[in-house]
Order: C-alpha cells, then sequence, then structure tokens
C-alpha cells in the first residue's frame, strides 16, 4: 500500500468515524499504534509514561477529529497529536536529569556486529542523546517526517530542528564508534549533557 | 593552547554554520570529515531500526479508553477548540445572523411588528424549547428529544418553580416566550446570561467559530447530568444530519466548554 492509499483509507476511517461509525476510530488507532507506540516510547523512554501518553493521544484525536482539516495527512496529524502528548507528560513530570553518557568499552567488533543487527546498540545509543535531539531525529529519521513538518509539529524554526539532527547524529556516530581516527589531534571533547537538552 | 572544537560545534558546521577555528586548525578539518562521511551511515542505522513491540494489552487498553469516551456521561467537558469546525459553511444562506437574532428579540417583544431589522420577514427562524430536560448525555435522550425540540413543541418535562424563560425568538415564529422578553429573567437562574440577547449571541459565535455566527435549528433551556444546560441544534455539514451540541451557562461568556456533542440524523 502506498502513502498516498493509507492516507485515502486513513481519510475514509476519519469521515466514517465523524458520521458516526463506532468502528471506524478503532480501526484507525489499531492500524496506527504501532507507529503512535514507537513515537512515545523513544520520546520517553519508559514503557508506563509511553503508554499513558498513547492513550491521551487516542483520546485527544478522538475528541478533536472534526477539526482534522485534511491539510496533512492522517499520520502527519496523529504524528503532532502524539508528539504534544509526550511533550505534555514530559513537561509534568519532575525534571528529570538528562542520563549520562554510559561509559561504554571499546565493544569486540564481533559482538558489535551482532548488536547493530538488531539494532540494540543503536536504540541504546539513541537513548542517551538529549531530549530535543533525540525527539527530532525519531520524527525526521525513523517517522519519515520533512524538516519542515517536525518544524511545524515541534513549533520551532526549521534551522532548529536542522541542527538538532546534526547534533544527534555527531554523537551517535561518536558513539556508536564510526568515528576512529587514530591520528586524530586529540579524542573528541566528550560530550557534557546540557541543560537545553530537555524537552520543551 | 588552542581549543578544538566538539562534536557539537562540529555538527553546527556540517549543519551549515561556519566556525572561523577550521580556517587554522588542520586536525579539525580532518575530523569533521571524517564526522561528514559517518553520518550517512548514522542514518542510515537509525532508518533501519525495527520498530518496538507494541506491549501486550495496549490494544485493549486503547478500545476500552476510547470506549469509555464514547460513553456520554463521561464526555464531562471537552475543550471547545477541538470541536471548531465547519457548521458555517451549512448556514450560507444567513447573512446577518447577529442582526436578525436581534431582530428577532425586537419582534418577540413587540407582538411580531417591528421586525425592521430583519431583512426578510419570513427570514430564518428557530425553535426555542424549555423543557427543563435534565439530559442524560446518553445520544438516545437527545434523538428521542430532537424532533420536538426542531418543532419548537417539546413537552416541559418538569415543572419548576421559576417561570421557564424562553430566549428571543427570530422573526416570525409563534412562540410561548412572545411574552417574556429577555430581560424578564427570574433571579437565580443559571442560565440567565444565556437568555439574553448578547449572551446567546457570544455563545452561537464561540460555537461556530465565525464572526457571524448564524441561527441554530433550535435550542433548548435545560440541564445534563444534573446542570443546567443549553441544548443547541445546529445545521450539520451534512444536509441529513444536525449537529447537537451541549453547554454550561459559562457559553455565554464564551468560555469555551462543551458538556457533550452529537451528531444526529435530522428527523
Amino acid at each position: 500500500m502506498t502513502p498516498e492509499e493509507q492516507d485515502a483509507r486513513d481519510r475514509d476511517l476519519v469521515r466514517a468515524h465523524l458520521d458516526g461509525d463506532p468502528r471506524a476510530f478503532d480501526t484507525l488507532v489499531r492500524l496506527h499504534q504501532q507507529r503512535m507506540w514507537a513515537v512515545a516510547l523513544r520520546t520517553l523512554r519508559d514503557p508506563e509514561e509511553a503508554a499513558d501518553a498513547v492513550q491521551d493521544a487516542c483520546l485527544s484525536a478522538f475528541r478533536s477529529a472534526a477539526s482534522y482539516r485534511g491539510e496533512a495527512r492522517v499520520t502527519t496529524w496523529l504524528h503532532r497529536i502524539v508528539v504534544n502528548a509526550c511533550l505534555d507528560r514530559a513537561r509534568r513530570r519532575a525534571v528529570r536529569p538528562t542520563v549520562p553518557l554510559p561509559e561504554q568499552p571499546p565493544a569486540d567488533p564481533r559482538d558489535q556486529l551482532a548488536e547493530r543487527e538488531t539494532g540494540l546498540e543503536v536504540e541504546q545509543a539513541l537513548a542517551t542523546l538529549p531530549d530535543d535531539q533525540r525527539l527530532a531525529l525519531v520524527l525526521v529519521e525513523l517517522e519519515g517526517l520533512s524538516v519542515a513538518e517536525a518544524a511545524q509539529l515541534l513549533k520551532v524554526p526549521e534551522g532548529t530542528v536542522k541542527s538538532r539532527c546534526f547534533r544527534g547524529r555527531a554523537r551517535l556516530a561518536l558513539q556508536l564508534g564510526h568515528l576512529r581516527n587514530p591520528d586524530g589531534p586529540e579524542p573528541v571533547p566528550p560530550v557534557t549533557p546540557t541543560a537545553e537538552g530537555g524537552l520543551t | 593552547m588552542t581549543t578544538h572544537l566538539d562534536v557539537d560545534a562540529l555538527a553546527d558546521v556540517l549543519a551549515g554554520g561556519h566556525d572561523a577555528h577550521l580556517d587554522t586548525c588542520e586536525a579539525c578539518r580532518a575530523l569533521l570529515a571524517e564526522l561528514a562521511e559517518a553520518l550517512p551511515a548514522v542514518s542510515a542505522a537509525l532508518a533501519a531500526l525495527p520498530d518496538p513491540p507494541v506491549p501486550p494489552g495496549l490494544e485493549q487498553r486503547l478500545s476500552a479508553a476510547l470506549a469509555e469516551a464514547r460513553r456520554p456521561a463521561t464526555a464531562d467537558v471537552l475543550p471547545l477548540t477541538s470541536r471548531r469546525t465547519r457548521w458555517l459553511p451549512a448556514l450560507g444562506a444567513v447573512a446577518a445572523a447577529a442582526v436578525l437574532v436581534t431582530g428577532g428579540v425586537l419582534v418577540a417583544q413587540s407582538g411580531g411588528s417591528h421586525g425592521a431589522k430583519s431583512s426578510t420577514a419570513a427570514g430564518p427562524t428557530y425553535a426555542v424549547n424549555a423543557t427543563g430536560t435534565d439530559y442524560t448525555g446518553s445520544t438516545a435522550s437527545l434523538a428521542a428529544a430532537l424532533p420536538g425540540l426542531l418543532s419548537g413543541r417539546a413537552p416541559t418535562a418538569v415543572a419548576e418553580d421559576r417561570a421557564v424563560t424562553p430566549a428571543p425568538l427570530a422573526a416570525g415564529q409563534a412562540t410561548k416566550s412572545a411574552q417574556m422578553g429577555p430581560l424578564a429573567t427570574p433571579s437565580g437562574d443559571p442560565l440567565a446570561a444565556l437568555r439574553t440577547t448578547a449572551g446567546l449571541a457570544r455563545c452561537l459565535a464561540s460555537l461556530t467559530d465565525a464572526t457571524d455566527p448564524g441561527l441554530p435549528l433550535a435550542l433548548d433551556y435545560a440541564s445534563f447530568n444534573g446542570r443546567p444546560a443549553l441544548v443547541v441544534v445546529l445545521p450539520s455539514e451534512k444536509a441529513d444530519k444536525v449537529d447537537v451540541l451541549v453547554v454550561p451557562p459559562g457559553c455565554a461568556q464564551a468560555d469555551g466548554q462543551l458538556l457533550y456533542f452529537t451528531r444526529l440524523p435530522r428527523p
């Protein structure tokens, strides 16, 4: 199914929901729960919080379906609602200290390969990024939103999204061992967790 | 001693920035080039990440939450901002609804002879009811009441001490409210503000999110789950449907709250 066909299907479901079809919205949620879950879990990093956020988002979408104007794809609209639900939760919960970068010993290359196959290492590295960089990368790299869409959704300038993405990618490159220059001037200075990294 | 660029600074350069340090530091330029080379692999690794498995029970939890949200009694207060929908296009005929509402009041107060502000004598009208019904918030109770509400002849459900004071009517509507203007509201009536022309106009404008609020099809001064409420029946964007909104007294101040909303087939 092409993205266009998916969107046509999703729009039909939203319309059916507004026309009073009691199953339409549940179907829409079932079709999108994987995406909603992935975004929420990677944004909040806590399964309990993520499940709460997905539920918040579903209810919010259910109630505001009539205000969906059809300008964005349904999936983009749902992403916006999920991200907003996550940001609401993140704001409400006590500010957590940024997770410090783990002290990773140089991994055995074979282990690293095995880990990379499951994506575990990448997932773990992603989780250590400052919240704002992680969220930008999740939206742009994993969810396939354009920088413009992500900027609109996060209510920040496009340049900010771009910068967060580049910083996040650079830190990941460092952590994942893509940068090993034996002739380098000195190790790249360790990244210090900063206050600016929080979800805003 | 030269301070080399850290990874953030290098990333900022890759994002399109510039750092004068690079002009003089061969080592940082080399690192920058290396980083630039590494980024596509990072993007590829991210794009290849498998989706985290949806936890068992999430789907049931979501459908239970949605079922709960469908139960109208729990659909307590929806933010109105999420309900600003497209009623107005269906109301194209109403060019100056605020004026018509005002004109209607004048007509009602003076026995129908004073409709000067209403450009068409047979202009749009709407039915005002004051049944005092305590709607339970189920769609069924509203659906059952709808034909009566639209005809303006809905039976009064409860005999209240205080006089039931219907809102001003538009021109031409035969009504039991003719002798009672909007100012004749009994004190202590929680819906009093919604019986005034200005309060009603503010409420309708907030519901339709338009400068020109248009006319409802019917109103019912009633209650909802034991609380005073005004039922507003509006044309739906679908010709064969109507939108039924239940609003609290604060709607007169355009407080943006909606107690209940349902879309019903037009009887």
